[in-house]
Formats: structure tokens, sequence, C-alpha cells
């Protein structure tokens, strides 16, 4: 009776895990499940069961339903997601050949203007300025993780089996933070401040302060020459908690403030783009903007290697294999075997990437192309 | 000829607060002393009761006369909080 049971059991979890879409693996599992309790039910031996107590033909119900439950209902439910921060636009991609630092050089600023000469007058000597130059290198950023072997293969509910989705979010989520600390640190903060209005302002997010920033970026002029520069604000990123504040400045087809004819002459002249990691606490709910590093001005520079334009995940081999006799040669093992003394399985994460650093611009590789609020003034 | 130049940081900086700060604004010096919005126009057109003139006014003195708070990394939930640059450890 109770092998009838299990038999009914089996057909309707298998039912139950395909209408949930269940992976094929998981659909033998839950079979073989059933059938190792039906084996061990029927009193027969089973060469491979490792069971030294069996379970026997009598239970009472309670302890047949505990057994069901605990052989058949464990299974992972799927793994928190985590918030995006899709940078890419506020970057500016280099690539260098290896870890030493490369140069980069840029003329920021024009020849001088020309002069009146008078009848018989000669011209004045010009002048050319230097290039400005900026230096940045790639750097190494790994995890490693230690498994058991054991814990591996004892896995049954699959918990180690979305390892690699995972590693490859780590590196990206860490990359995210990596970017988001290039204007948010102190440094690339205060010089922004120290720029004074054009550069920085204390005020929370409205329509107006957004205008504000744009008129500032208008009227920005190169540090060389003092001619104007073409810029315009392309980017606002803020915090997470002004996320309807933008939404409602970008909705509204009138904001009175801004312009004589009441339109909204911002709403869709700035691509906003949400940054989870910038720290901050009501009221101080920073924000900053940016200008297309696809000019001109780079603000944020992000630099790779040559041939690693992602992270890897890799897996040390284990250093056994089997044999048969001494004098034969040996067989290679799986890595998950892991390592000859302990068992254990290493995987690495590894990425590699880098900015400018430097101790006056912070990370800013243009300041010219940012603007920064810290949210305080109401 | 052509020579190089001696460097001179033409960067033009509005101090916060200062008197071309506020005409960046669109604030100007009142009879009375303080500040009044340089074309009030637009504002009392959309609303004649004078109360969005007078939140712009008071969000554009708040914005010139707070200052900007000093970029520090000790109190995330203070003004002006940044953690500090990251630089390599053997750097």
């Amino acid at each position: 009776m109770t092998r009838r049971i299990i038999a009914a059991l089996s057909d309707i979890r298998a039912l139950q895990l395909n209408k949930i879409g269940a992976s094929p693996q998981r659909l033998a599992e839950s079979r073989d499940m059933f059938s190792f309790m039906d084996r061990e039910l029927s009193g027969i031996s089973d060469p491979r069961s490792q069971m030294t107590v069996r379970l026997g033909e009598v239970m009472t119900s309670a302890d047949f339903t505990y057994a069901i439950m605990d052989f058949v209902q464990r299974q992972m439910k799927p793994a928190y997601e985590e918030k995006r921060f899709e940078f890419e636009p506020l970057v500016d991609m280099d690539t260098s050949p290896n870890f030493l630092p490369v140069q980069r050089y840029q003329q920021k600023g024009g020849l001088d203007d020309l002069e009146y000469v008078g009848e018989k007058g000669s011209a004045r000597e010009g002048y050319i300025p230097d290039a400005d130059k900026k230096e940045w290198q790639v750097y190494v950023w790994e995890k490693v993780y230690d498994f058991s072997m054991r814990a591996i293969i004892n896995d049954d509910i699959g918990y180690f089996r979305g390892f690699s989705e995972q590693a490859a979010r780590s590196a990206r989520r860490t990359l995210e933070k990596y970017v988001s600390r290039l204007y948010t640190n102190a440094t690339s903060i205060a010089r922004l401040t120290g720029l004074g209005a054009l550069y920085s302002t204390n005020g929370r997010l409205t329509a107006a302060r957004i205008s504000t920033a744009r008129m500032a970026f208008n009227q920005r002029v190169d540090a060389i020459r003092g001619n104007p520069l073409p810029l315009q604000l392309k980017y606002l990123v803020y915090h997470a908690g002004l996320v309807d504040t933008v939404r409602t400045i970008r909705q509204s087809q009138l904001v009175p403030e801004l312009a004589t004819n009441a339109a909204n002459v911002i709403a869709g002249d700035f691509v906003p783009i949400e940054d989870p990691y910038i720290v901050g606490t009501a009221p101080n709910l920073p924000w900053w903007a940016f200008t297309d590093h696809r000019g001109t001005v780079s603000p944020l520079i992000l630099g790779r290697r040559q041939g690693m334009p992602g992270p890897m995940l890799i897996r040390k081999s284990t250093d056994m294999e089997t044999f048969g006799t001494f004098i034969q040669s040996g067989r290679k093992l799986s890595p998950l075997m892991g390592d000859f003394a302990t068992g254990n399985v290493q995987i690495k994460i590894h990425d590699e990437w880098g900015t400018y650093i430097d101790g006056t611009e912070g990370n800013l590789f243009d300041y010219q192309g940012a603007y920064y609020s810290s949210g305080t003034a109401a | 000829m052509a020579h190089k130049e001696k460097k001179v940081d033409h960067t033009r900086i509005i101090e916060h607060g200062s008197e071309e700060h506020a005409l960046m604004l669109g604030l100007v010096k009142g009879e009375d002393g303080g500040y009044e919005l340089e074309d009030p126009t637009p504002y009392i057109q959309i609303d004649p009761s004078g109360r969005l003139e007078e939140h712009i006014l008071q969000q554009k003195i708040n914005e010139l006369t707070k200052g900007i708070p000093e970029p520090q990394s000790e109190d995330p939930t203070k003004p002006g909080y940044g953690p500090p640059l990251w630089v390599p450890p053997s750097a």
C-alpha cells in the first residue's frame, strides 16, 4: 500500500515540477528520491545504499509525512536580486596594454586670438599651450572561494548551482561601486566645491536648480585661454531617494519658474541615471550632473586591459590522479575532487580595471564635465 | 615665432554667496537691502497671489546664503559626505 502511495506521490511531484518549468535534472532528482525511498521500503537490499538503519514499513502517519516532506519539499527559492547601476554612459572607456601607467595628453586651449596690427607694425608672438597630461593604470580585483568537495557533492538543492551567475554579479557590483566612488569621494567633491557656483551648489533637486546647473555648464570657459566651452548637461545622476522628484520634473509639462512661457524647458533635456550607491540621508540627498563624454570633455575615465573586457571565473585544477598500479600512468581527476591535502575546491573571480587618481582632482579626469550638489538647502 | 605659454589658470570661479552668485541665480538687491527676483513677471503671471514668487525667491536665497557644505568622510548623515578617495595601498 505504502509503495503505491509513493508511486502516486512521485507522479504528483513530477506534474508539480513540470508545471513550474523545473529542469530535466530537477525532475530526475525527484524521481531518484522516490525510487530510493521505494527501494528502502521494499526490503530488497540495494548494494548502492549506504544506509545503516533501514526505513521501517510500519510508520505512524506523522512519521511518514515528515519523511516525505524532508525528501521532497526542499527546494531553493530564487536568490535576492540587486539594484543595478547603469553607469556606462557616464564613463569614457579606455584600454591599456598592461598594468603599467599609461599617459593621455589633451590640448585644452587653442592658439591666441589675433591682434590688430597697425601700419608698419609687427605682430606679437603667439604662444602654444602645453598639452594637459593625465595618467592612469589598471589594477587587479579578485576574490577567492574555497569549497569542500563534500559540500558540493552533498548539495542536493542546488545551493551552489548559481555560483557562476553570482560571481559575475559580484564583479559587476564591485565595478558599479567603484564607478560611483569616482565622483562621490570627498576629494572629487572638494575639487568641484572649490571651483565655486559654476561647478557646485548646495540645493535640493528642483527643476529650477537643474536649470541653474545647465546654465553653469553653459558659462564654463577653458582654463588656458578663458574661451567659452561648448558644454551641456547631459546626465543627471541622483540618490535613490530622488527617483520621484526626477520623475515629476521630467513629466511636468509646465514648470513656471523656468521660463516666461511657463513650459518645462528641461524635461527632456537630460538623461536621468539612478546611482543606488550614493550615500545620503534626507535632507542631504546629493545629486550630480555630467556632460556627454563623447564630446571632447571626459569627466570620468574607466580603463581596462586589452583583451580583458570583463571578469573571469577561474578554477584550480585538482592535483590528484587515479591509477591502477604504480608503474602505470594515472588519469587526472575531476576538479570537483579538490586538492590532495584537504579535498578543497578553489575558485577565483578575477577582473581588471582602473582610473585616474589624483590627490587634488580626485577621480575627475576633467572637472569641466561635472557638477555637484550636496542636496542640502531647501 | 611660437612659444610655449606660461601657465595661468583662466577657469571662471564664482564664489558661493558672492554678488556674482546672486546675479547668476537671478537675484538682485532690493531697496530694503534684501534680495528680490530680478524678473518676477513670469511667476506673477502664473500665480497672481505671489506665493509662487515667494517660494522661488526663498529657494534661491537659501541656495545663495547657506554656503556649500565642507566635504567630509566622517558622517554619512551630515551634508557634504563622500567616502575617502580610493588609492591603491601600495601607491
